[in-house]
């Protein structure tokens, strides 16, 4: 069981979506969790990208994969499309997204709680500058006009303390880290051939320094939207004209893997790809493939845990979970950029099975037992009465015939709503003391078949309603 | 720290910063049991003015597989009349058994619970509540439940 103080130290430790409500920058509350895993509410780690294009963790969508009882049943978590395992993919961009808002979020929250929540307000100066939150974002963009004149670009308030204006400071210089790369990329790439993105372009910088462009929530110019791939801006309909010719471009950059060959708009996907790439490249992991557990007996299926290096130990589910558990966790390292080592795999995996053997003894406590006698009491006296009663029937009229058998099928004729009474009739603490303490000693056969009924129901009982 | 405690306390400091209306968390001092009292909001003949008491019980499988979740009877907190719900607490819904998925979590099954007791008129237990509560295992999960009534 969780001590208490287990307790707090986890509910201290994580974070939530919810840290920003509160802070002087609120909307990165969406930000934040669209990084995150559905299953596991923790930003993405090697997120794949299933066929009905939702993303989850490498190990989150491998153990829930795994979880179903054939691989034909196995659907999305979202919109429960089937999902094969073979087909998953890496989601190499939301990997690279997660990696910096992770790096830079303790950075961008300190910042975020140091002032109060300003309103947007409207300053009678030309250059119509604001201090809210999404414009401020848009003129990040325009790095080199902040960078030259960042005292103008402050908002003149009456209250703007120089402590205020550091922590401003501070966030900027944040953010600079942040977007430095796709800051650049725009701004130095050629520009792509279309008319009207260009003239939103040369309009935007005859009118110089001081003039501001009007910049939606994206910080990009109104109705314009930047590429996926190469982060140029334009309207929605060229992006779609435009996307495929920019994949394969950067596709063709990516086989050449010359770095004098590609241009510099490129420099950020590839220093962001470059780590993966590296690792990968010193040690392909091989995936390990699924089994059929239906073609092993217990011998054959405990050799492969040995061949794998696995403890051999434990049941056959226990043998068959253990396998699974570690094709989940394998696999998913392997997808990772920075995998673990072999050991440390192995630990991950007696944690896990640690964590489950707990669970099961909890699960058996003599608390829940007591309670489950003591709301029962009532039948039970009433079964240990009629079973007193058959076997009295019976010893009368054929002395020492009447074996107990005959009262189990009494017993169980009155459940019908069971399939089957459990052969194995399980020692209860609370329970037997409860019931022999009712009975004399020749009842405890009969007693024990009682138990079995009520203690350990079938697994299946149905219930139609 | 095992990876269902921190999805857990998520959930938890989730409940807690935007609680949903008619659902609040009475008791979660662990990742094992959580009590959650929940009221239908609409002015349900049947609960007005009531709060009724879910218990989830987690596994180290949650939330890959579904927690066990029933009402349970307390002071003041009685078992909510419906045709789906057994006077020992269990809950005949889908999203608890086959139709569970991971990313379901305590507030959106509390939802789902509590739009299905808005949604009820009929002041009734299930046809087959006396049979199936004599001998109802102790976990409701270990009940194959049979889904063919979509109408309540």
């Amino acid at each position: 069981m969780l001590s208490s103080i287990g307790y707090s130290t986890i509910m201290d430790q994580i974070s939530d979506p919810s840290d920003w409500t509160g802070t002087r920058l609120p909307s990165l509350l969406m930000l934040d969790s669209s990084l995150r895993c559905r299953i596991c509410k923790d930003f993405f780690k090697s997120p794949f990208m299933t066929e009905c294009t939702h993303t989850f963790c490498s190990l989150c969508i491998r153990k829930c994969i795994a979880s179903t009882p054939t691989s034909e049943t196995a659907c999305c978590p979202i919109c429960r499309a089937p999902v094969l395992e073979i087909r998953l993919r890496r989601n190499q961009v939301v990997e690279d997204l997660v990696e910096w808002f992770e790096n830079a979020r303790a950075a961008i929250m300190t910042t975020a709680k140091e002032e109060p929540v300003v309103i947007a307000v409207p300053v009678a100066s030309t250059d119509s500058e604001r201090v809210s939150s999404s414009e401020r974002r848009g003129r990040k963009r325009r790095r080199d006009s902040v960078d030259e004149e960042p005292s103008t670009s402050v908002t003149p308030e009456s209250g703007d303390s120089a402590s205020r204006r550091a922590a401003r400071r501070g966030s900027r210089k944040v953010s600079y880290e942040v977007k430095l790369d796709i800051g650049e990329s725009e701004d130095e790439v050629a520009p792509f051939d279309n008319g009207k993105k260009s003239d939103a372009r040369s309009s935007a910088s005859s009118r110089g320094d001081s003039s501001f462009i009007i910049l939606d929530d994206d910080g990009n110019p109104d109705g314009l939207v930047p590429c996926p791939v190469c982060n140029v801006v334009m309207t929605p309909q060229e992006v779609q004209i435009h996307l495929d010719d920019c994949f394969k471009e950067q596709e063709a950059k990516e086989s050449r893997a010359n770095p004098s060959s590609s241009s510099k708009s490129n420099d950020h996907i590839r220093t962001l790809q470059s780590q993966p790439l590296s690792t990968k490249s010193k040690k392909p992991l091989q995936r390990l493939p699924k089994l059929q557990y239906d073609l092993f007996n217990d011998s054959k299926l405990r050799s492969k845990l040995v061949e794998l290096g696995l403890p051999a130990y434990g049941t056959r589910v226990q043998l068959q979970q253990r396998h699974t558990e570690w094709v989940s966790l394998w696999n998913a390292n392997a997808d990772s950029n920075n995998p673990k080592t072999k050991k440390q795999l192995l630990r991950d995996l007696n944690d896990w099975e640690s964590n489950l053997t707990k669970y099961a003894v909890q699960k058996v406590s003599a608390n829940d037992l007591a309670t489950w006698g003591r709301t029962h009491s009532n039948e039970f006296d009433d079964l240990i009465a009629r079973a007193k009663k058959n076997v009295q029937k019976k010893l009368h009229p054929e002395q020492q015939q009447g074996e107990p058998n005959t009262v189990e099928v009494n017993v169980q004729n009155q459940h019908e709503g069971q399939d089957s009474v459990p052969k194995e009739l399980k020692k209860v603490d609370g329970i037997d003391q409860k019931i022999s303490s009712r009975t004399d000693e020749r009842m405890d056969y009969d007693c024990d078949v009682l138990k079995g009924t009520l203690i350990t129901p079938p697994v299946s009982s149905d219930a139609f309603m | 720290m095992p990876g269902y405690t921190k999805r857990l306390g998520r959930e938890l400091s989730d409940l807690k910063s935007n609680p949903a209306v008619g659902i609040s968390v009475f008791q979660a001092d662990d990742f094992r049991i959580w009590l959650i009292d929940i009221q239908v909001m609409d002015n349900n003949p049947l609960y007005v003015s009531k709060t009724f008491r879910l218990q989830f019980r987690f596994t180290p499988t949650y939330p890959i597989e579904a927690p066990e979740v029933q009402f349970i009877r307390s002071l003041g907190r009685e078992i909510p009349m419906h045709p789906h719900i057994y006077s020992n607490g269990h809950i005949c819904l889908d999203v608890l058994g086959s139709g569970w998925s991971p990313i379901q979590t305590v507030g959106s099954v509390s939802m789902s619970i509590q739009s299905m007791l808005a949604g009820n008129d009929r002041n009734e237990r299930p046809p087959d509540d006396a049979r199936y509560v004599a001998s109802a295992p102790i976990s409701p999960k270990q009940t194959r439940f049979v889904y063919h009534d979509d109408n309540v």
